[in-house]
């Protein structure tokens, strides 16, 4: 058995009376992919924003590579590896493909306000950071538009941009919301056996929120099932789908 | 208008441009690529122009001419003050020491104003830093007032202007002309070193939080930090410009000289010159100094030959209009915001062979802007 990378207990968070997430519990295996579904309004996004920083959980521990982060800023939970794409990419508008990818790389010499006029102090790790920067960008196969600015391009092309921005950080584990939400079914299988030849290669971790069932099941190890804010069901994507209280909320509403 | 009036006219426009340049420059650090709508502008100069004062009344002569300062606000100060005054141009030297001290501590005091007025701030919203940024001004400018030991309260006080004499004599030209070539020197200080600062993951890192804080703070970055170090920067250097424009443009000082207006007129410069671009920010202020000028020139006659009195306030009227014009035709500015150039392009174009248009020096994109127009024409 691999160890758990990130434990989820009994985690809640409530947006005036809404009960958003509701006593949710979760484990996710060291280079797992495991999926999370369920209908609109779930749940499922404020879930991962509360497990990434975004919002303060009211109850409950989120536990990353055994340190708990409940409560962290999210800068700090991405200096231990665990990054997230967003649901409606949210790129850097002016800036290009490029820099979106390059930007997020990690401890940039010339973040430094003292640094960054002197620039022979971080030169050479910026053209090392550009190479790396530029091999995620044809690997999530955008090397086209690259230098193109990030307000110019697709939808499809912005959530690959997501993907490519979060791989830059040399992250542990990714969190990503609707990988394949508005790219056709040929680019989503793609994306998909690209998170599986980046957990062999790099041993990555994936939790992926996605609402296309039948290109996620293909995929994933495990999956949840939440539904008004809690886990209603959970297993392999096979015994998921056949669980006749997951076929109901989908069905039934 | 005589050619004497011609060249005049021209001279103080160009060193009344020069200042600007430096205000406009450091409020594009802020707002152009930080994002923060700097309300509180005049805080900061203002943070130079008590420096000045302080330095010339009371840190100057013991340090540079070695007499008694005299503390402003207090009985006979004036008497004594002109005493100083005189001391000081019989030493040109010391003037320039004046310059210095108030430029070092006009922009440290200005940058722990800065982190001051930032930091309650810094984490909410940006109207809600506008506003409190702006208040933040308002309490200084009252402060310079009410409290006489700093620059007198509301009497103007003289002050010793850095001397141009020696130089102008060695060049054989007026000094006016070499104060305007030590400004614009001061100019390209300040946007050699912007461009250096921002051409940099340093600037990449800032139009990240401008752009979009949430993903910024998702990929690392440090929202609020970044801020207070655009604040600083860009404090410390209004703070610096501050004690020139005082010093070496108006050579006097007075609380209301730093009031709202003048940092909704550098912002003015930054909209229409182009947010977020160091040269945007000269051309937006050599504009609007130049319709200043003119607006002052023309409002000034429609006042006094006229009976507009209106004309006074005419400059008010073209900031207004300034503002429209380039938000409605122009929302990018003059001079648009470019990519961010650092060594990581030199490896994009190793890697690819292709140069980004955006890299190409100027006449290369205008030689390609005519081909394609003259491909349109035949095709």
């Amino acid at each position: 058995m691999p160890r758990d990378i990130l434990v989820v207990e009994d985690l809640h968070k409530y947006f005036g009376g809404i009960r958003a997430v509701d006593g949710v519990s979760l484990r996710i295996p060291e280079r797992g992919i495991v999926g999370l579904i369920g209908p609109n309004g779930s749940g499922k996004s404020t879930l991962f924003n509360t497990i990434a920083g975004r919002y303060k959980p009211d109850r409950g521990r989120v536990i990353f590579d055994g340190v708990d982060i409940t409560g962290w800023k999210p800068h700090r939970i991405y200096k231990l590896g665990l990054v997230r794409t967003f649901q409606n990419p949210r790129l850097w508008l002016s800036l290009t493909v490029f820099e979106n990818v390059l930007t997020s790389g990690r401890d940039q010499r010339g973040e430094s306000p003292l640094r960054a006029p002197l620039h022979r102090l971080w030169a050479g790790q910026e053209m090392e950071y550009a190479r790396k920067a530029l091999d995620w960008v044809r690997f999530v196969q955008l090397g086209r538009v690259a230098a193109s600015l990030s307000s110019d391009i697709s939808g499809g092309q912005m959530k690959l941009t997501e993907l490519a921005r979060a791989l830059m950080s040399r992250a542990k584990m990714l969190l990503l919301d609707e990988p394949a939400a508005g790219v056709n079914p040929t680019l989503a299988h793609q994306i998909f056996q690209n998170i599986a030849r980046l957990r062999e290669e790099y041993g990555l971790t994936f939790f992926i929120i996605e609402h296309r069932l039948e290109i996620l099941f293909d995929y994933v190890d495990y999956v949840y099932v939440m539904h008004r804010g809690r886990v209603i069901a959970e297993g392999k994507p096979e015994e998921v789908a056949e669980n006749p209280v997951v076929i109901d909320v989908y069905l039934g509403g | 208008m005589p050619v004497g009036g011609v060249v005049s006219f021209i001279l103080a426009y160009l060193s009344v441009a020069a200042v600007y340049s430096l205000l406009s420059i450091s409020m594009n650090i802020e707002y152009g690529w930080a994002g923060i709508p700097n309300f509180g502008k005049a805080a900061f100069i203002a943070a130079g122009g008590a420096a000045a004062a302080i330095v010339a009344a009371q840190l100057g002569p013991p340090l540079l001419l070695g007499v008694k300062g005299v503390v402003p606000g207090g009985l006979g100060f004036f008497a004594k003050y002109n005493a100083l005054l005189n001391a000081y141009a019989a030493h040109p030297a010391a003037t320039w020491g004046v310059l210095v001290l108030s430029c070092i501590i006009g922009g440290v005091i200005a940058m722990i104003l800065g982190v001051l007025f930032t930091f309650p701030a810094v984490r909410l919203r940006e109207d809600y830093l506008a506003i409190a940024l702006l208040m933040a001004a308002q309490l200084v400018w009252i402060v310079l007032r009410v409290d006489k030991q700093i620059m007198g309260g509301t009497f103007s006080m003289v002050l010793p202007s850095p001397d141009f004499t020696p130089v102008a004599r060695l060049l054989h030209v007026p000094d006016t002309v070499v104060k305007v070539l030590f400004l614009w020197g001061l100019v390209a200080v300040f946007l050699y070193y912007s461009e250096k600062l921002m051409n940099s993951p340093f600037g990449r890192k800032l139009r990240a939080v401008r752009d979009d804080e949430i993903a910024a703070e998702a990929l690392g970055k440090n929202v609020p930090v970044s801020r207070l170090q655009a604040m600083m920067i860009g404090s410390f250097l209004a703070g610096v410009a501050g004690a020139i424009y005082v010093l070496v443009h108006l050579a006097s000082v007075n609380p209301d000289y730093f009031l709202p207006d003048i940092t909704f007129m550098i912002l003015a410069m930054v909209l229409v010159g182009g947010v977020g671009n160091n040269w945007g920010a000269i051309a937006g202020a050599m504009l609007l100094a130049l319709m200043d000028r003119v607006g002052y020139i023309i409002g000034s006659r429609l006042a006094t030959e006229y009976g507009m009195l209106w004309g006074g306030y005419l400059y008010y009227i073209v900031y207004g209009l300034a503002i429209i014009i380039a938000i409605a035709f122009r929302p990018q500015g003059l001079v648009p915001e470019k990519p961010v150039k650092t060594p990581a392009w030199r490896v994009y174009i190793e890697e690819t062979g292709e140069t980004p248009r955006f890299l190409k020096p100027i006449w290369a994109r205008l030689r390609s802007l005519r081909a394609r127009r003259k491909g349109k024409k035949e095709g």
